[in-house]
């Protein structure tokens, strides 16, 4: 438990360390949120960094990134403006950032528009809700702490929060099937080439395996493209369309839909993706579990179950199966790194809807908030599954864990 | 094993009812070419957002299919002897959520726009009216802005000074209404897509970030007889490759490009009728930094620009374009008739022979070459026109150094007059030559060579006092002095290139590349 803690500090001093950096990188770099193709005139900028409180000092705007704003005094003209709160008639039915529901309790009150995770927290505790409204500040930003990574800059009225509940879900689509496809191809391939050690067959795998692994995502991308879209899309016409009759054409569909294209649908939008990031994972895979199978196939329970002349299948599953897959798990940290920034790749090469996709926009747009909200869920997930990761290891193999004492 | 069977029918009728229900539907899908930023009519500045508010909200006057301008929320208006004050009258008509469009809502957003708070990067467009650009700069007050609703019905708005083109501009996003009601209880939050109300054909029903975006038809639009199309799937897709793709495979009915270079061949080709390219409302263009020397010499800017071979750019780099000799594209139309220079009419080698001349005068030949920097935003396209053009002008006796950056340092360099020669580009906001000749004058941000001529900027002025034909012969005569002197070098004029489906009806190209989904239809 107290590694945990402890490992979860960790965690904590990295992820800030990771957006300070962010933060005043991209402060550092030539031009703005707002330049573009046709640039605002100056008052205009004037305006815009105002709205997005830019004209406030550097460490007050990485403050207030992290833990809000409280909320500014309603004007005499009587105008929400850019607040987290509004006025609203007795008992109207308002509609609130996430979509939850509130009613106002009396005339012209100034209803708070809950952040991220006060909403979260008024759904499961019960009364949090009204002790909020009653004695929460009124924010008008809520700050990464609250669970509000901010409006993007380059998309006026786009929450940085929207774009990771649309974006991470299409991106985990694609990276989940990818890594399914690594494993379960993977580590059988692994073991049988460790069981035919140096014999053709383990040349064989270890040779397809590197190949996905030696070439990069953004040259297997146009690759598979070429040849599937291009090359043999003929053949598959000939297999799906005519032979099979497992794909029925639309009225004016020319080719099959192998290239996603922006949407994230039907079975065949999956497999050139799969195919690029699963492949770029193969060669690793196979190698790892190889190793791990080699080195419990030179144990002596398993020479003892090879004596007593079990075959071949039952010894892989039963005797070297776990020892065996350690390895590999310890490289599923890794492997998340390696998929996400692959996503990143495939995400273009296929115009896919993903978070990558917006950190890559983020960061030619000069998205500032965009950028930031990108990288802290990228890096959380990266370092969450490391985590995991370590927490599963410690639990199946006693001898890392930690303390107590070293051996 | 019963059950089984039994639910597995209900599955298989539920999916067949499913299935037909979406074939009765009218389903157009298009190439949107980005995400839109907003929904929200005066937070946004791409055309990407604009085609999106242009089916949700409905202005004073608006487009016919052929982009020609029609009343929309207006019925009709009236304009003072002195053209400054116009009259509106408003036809009835009610918001999505059935509340009555009124004057108000229109006074409202003219001035919400305007509001220095709202923050809005096109809120210039509106200038034109009196008391705005103050308001807006933070010097006025609200009320210092004339527009006044007289009643429900009737909107007056003064103007700072005459201005032709006003109606022109009240079909663009920034001159659209908002509704009152929700603004000012919902604050920014009001164009979320759970919360917007709209007074157009269309309103969102559905938003994907990164996928697509769901116009559903607005059945209380006061139009709504004629509109045909059920759904409008906008998907927000940058590349043009990727749009393609999408079009071969029918996923796409409109697409809003084609890939650069030298594709457009194969595509006439490969879809003939389908590949639609039209001129449109703008102008590719090299910048001269007129504060610095040598650009700030009329003679050396001319010779520069007369010895880019602007046929060989449109055909052998970026096909598909029109050579380029005016500023105002002449697609522009409404009796403005574009001016080049004199030397447009020469021959390329004449022109060649002619700037040598100009170059050698000053000083500069092939063994005592002028040092120049072309700046560009980084782009394949931009990068094989420079290095074309950086050919050309060796031969006059000029070396060129080439500098990219990314797209917003590269207009901030602009901006500060940080740069020699720079890559440029206008897509007019409303058609009138107005918009693109006061990018030379005093007064505009995006004069990015601060070219500065006291008989232009004399012309350009009167003009916004003058109406009618003899506006349009000022205008002219200021385009002249203009390109007489090089301020700027046209490259090309900017042409919409799509593909549209042969089933799509009601898609007309014109030369604002607008096109309302309300007059559009699909035959099966």
């Amino acid at each position: 438990m107290s590694y945990a803690l402890q490992r979860f500090g960790q965690m904590l001093v990295i992820v800030i360390i990771a957006l300070l950096a962010v933060f005043s990188t991209q402060r550092l770099a030539p031009g703005g949120p707002f330049d573009g193709e046709r640039p605002p005139p100056p008052k205009i900028l004037e305006n815009l960094r105002a709205y997005y409180d830019m004209d406030l000092s550097m460490p007050a705007q990485f403050y207030t990134y992290l833990f809000g704003m409280a909320g500014r005094e309603i004007g005499d003209n009587g105008k929400p403006g850019k607040a987290h709160w509004f006025v609203v008639p007795s008992n109207a039915e308002i509609t609130t950032l996430g979509g939850t529901n509130d009613r106002s309790t009396a005339e012209g009150v100034f209803v708070r528009q809950f952040c991220p995770w006060d909403q979260w927290l008024g759904q499961v505790i019960p009364g949090a809700r009204e002790q909020l409204r009653e004695q929460g500040t009124v924010f008008r930003k809520c700050g990464v702490v609250r669970g509000d990574f901010g409006l993007s800059m380059a998309r006026r009225s786009i929450y940085v929060n929207d774009y990771v509940r649309d974006g991470l879900p299409a991106t985990l689509k694609y990276a989940i099937p990818s890594l399914l496809f690594a494993l379960l191809l993977g580590v059988p391939m692994g073991f049988y080439a460790a069981y035919r050690q140096n014999k053709p067959a383990d040349f064989f795998m270890i040779t397809i395996g590197m190949f996905g692994t030696v070439v990069p995502n953004l040259v297997m991308a146009p690759l598979l493209i070429f040849l599937f879209a291009v090359q043999l899309d003929s053949v598959f016409h000939w297999l799906f369309v005519e032979t099979l009759e497992w794909v029925e054409l639309g009225r004016r569909q020319r080719t099959l839909n192998w290239i996603p294209s922006g949407k994230t649908g039907g079975v065949m939008h999956y497999v050139l993706p799969t195919l690029v990031l699963g492949t770029g994972l193969l060669g690793r895979i196979v190698r790892l579990s190889r190793a791990g199978a080699l080195e419990a196939l030179r144990s002596n329970y398993v020479r003892t179950a090879r004596a007593k002349g079990l075959p071949a299948h039952v010894i892989l599953l039963r005797h070297v199966f776990k020892p065996a897959i350690l390895p590999v798990l310890t490289y599923m940290g890794p492997v998340t790194a390696f998929i996400l920034t692959g996503s990143l790749v495939i995400e273009r090469a296929f115009s896919l809807p993903g978070l990558g996709r917006q950190f890559i926009a983020a960061a030619t747009d000069r998205d500032y908030t965009l950028l930031m909200g990108t990288t802290v869920i990228l890096l959380l997930a990266i370092i969450l599954l490391n985590f995991i990761v370590d927490l599963l290891y410690t639990w199946l193999d006693p001898r890392i864990r930690r303390g107590g004492g070293r051996s | 094993m019963k059950n089984m069977f039994l639910k597995s029918m209900l599955v298989a009728s539920t999916m067949l009812v499913a299935v037909t229900a979406a074939n009765a539907q009218s389903v157009l899908n298009v190439g949107n070419g980005g995400e839109p930023g907003s929904l929200d009519p005066h937070q946004i500045s791409g055309t990407w957002e604009s085609s999106i508010a242009r089916d949700q909200f409905l202005g004073l006057y608006t487009e016919a299919a052929d982009g020609s301008i029609i009343p929309g929320a207006a019925e009709s208006h009236t304009v003072s002897d002195d053209g400054l004050v116009y009259t509106f009258t408003l036809r009835d008509h009610n918001w999505s959520d059935g509340t009555a469009v009124t004057a108000g809502d229109f006074e409202f957003a003219f001035k919400r726009i305007l509001d220095p708070a709202t923050a809005a990067s096109y809120a210039y467009l509106m200038y034109t009216i009196a008391g705005a650009e103050g308001f807006n700069g933070g010097e006025g007050s609200m009320d210092d802005v004339q527009v006044r609703a007289v009643d429900d019905k009737t909107l007056e708005v003064t103007l700072a000074s005459a201005a032709p083109y006003f109606i022109s501009q009240l079909t663009h996003n920034t001159a659209y209404p908002v509704p009152k009601h929700m603004v000012e209880a919902m604050g920014d939050e009001w164009s979320r897509p759970e919360n917007i109300v709209v007074n157009g054909a269309f309103k969102v029903s559905d938003w994907t970030i990164g996928e697509k975006l769901t116009l559903s038809k607005n059945d209380g639009f006061y139009d709504a007889a004629n509109v045909s199309l059920d759904e409008v799937n906008l998907f927000p897709i940058e590349e043009a490759t990727a749009e393609l793709n999408l079009y071969r495979e029918g996923a796409l009915d409109v697409t809003s490009s084609i890939p650069p270079g030298d594709i457009i061949g194969e595509l006439t080709d490969e879809f003939g009728d389908e590949l639609v390219v039209t001129a449109y409302g703008g102008t590719y263009y090299y910048a001269f930094n007129a504060t610095q020397a040598p650009m700030d010499d009329p003679m050396i800017r001319s010779a520069l620009s007369m010895s880019i071979d602007r046929d060989f750019l449109t055909t052998a780099v970026s096909p598909g374009n029109v050579p380029a000799y005016t500023f105002v594209p002449p697609s522009l139309g409404g009796g403005y008739t574009a001016q080049a220079a004199d030397w447009a009419g020469m021959s390329y080698e004449a022109r060649v022979e002619m700037a040598k001349g100009v170059l050698a005068d000053a000083g500069y030949s092939a063994d005592n070459p002028l040092p120049v920097v072309i700046n560009y935003n980084t782009s394949e396209g931009h990068k094989a026109i420079a290095i074309a053009i950086s050919d050309m002008w060796s031969d006059i006796g000029v070396s060129v150094e080439l500098f990219n950056q990314d797209v917003g340092t590269h207009y901030d360099g602009l901006q500060a007059q940080d740069f020699q020669i720079g890559r440029a580009g206008w897509i007019w906001d409303y058609p009138d030559a107005e918009n693109l000749l006061a990018l030379m004058g005093p007064n505009s941000p995006y004069n990015y060579g601060k070219y500065d001529n006291a008989e232009f900027n004399a012309l350009l002025d009167a003009s916004y006092q003058q109406a009618g034909d003899e506006r349009l012969a000022t205008m002219e005569a200021a385009e002249k002095i203009a390109m007489e002197e090089a301020a700027l070098a046209p490259i090309y004029y900017y042409n919409s290139k799509h593909l549209v489906a042969s089933y799509v009806d009601g898609w007309v190209a014109n030369g604002d590349d607008r096109h309302p989904s309300r007059w559009i239809s699909v035959s099966e």
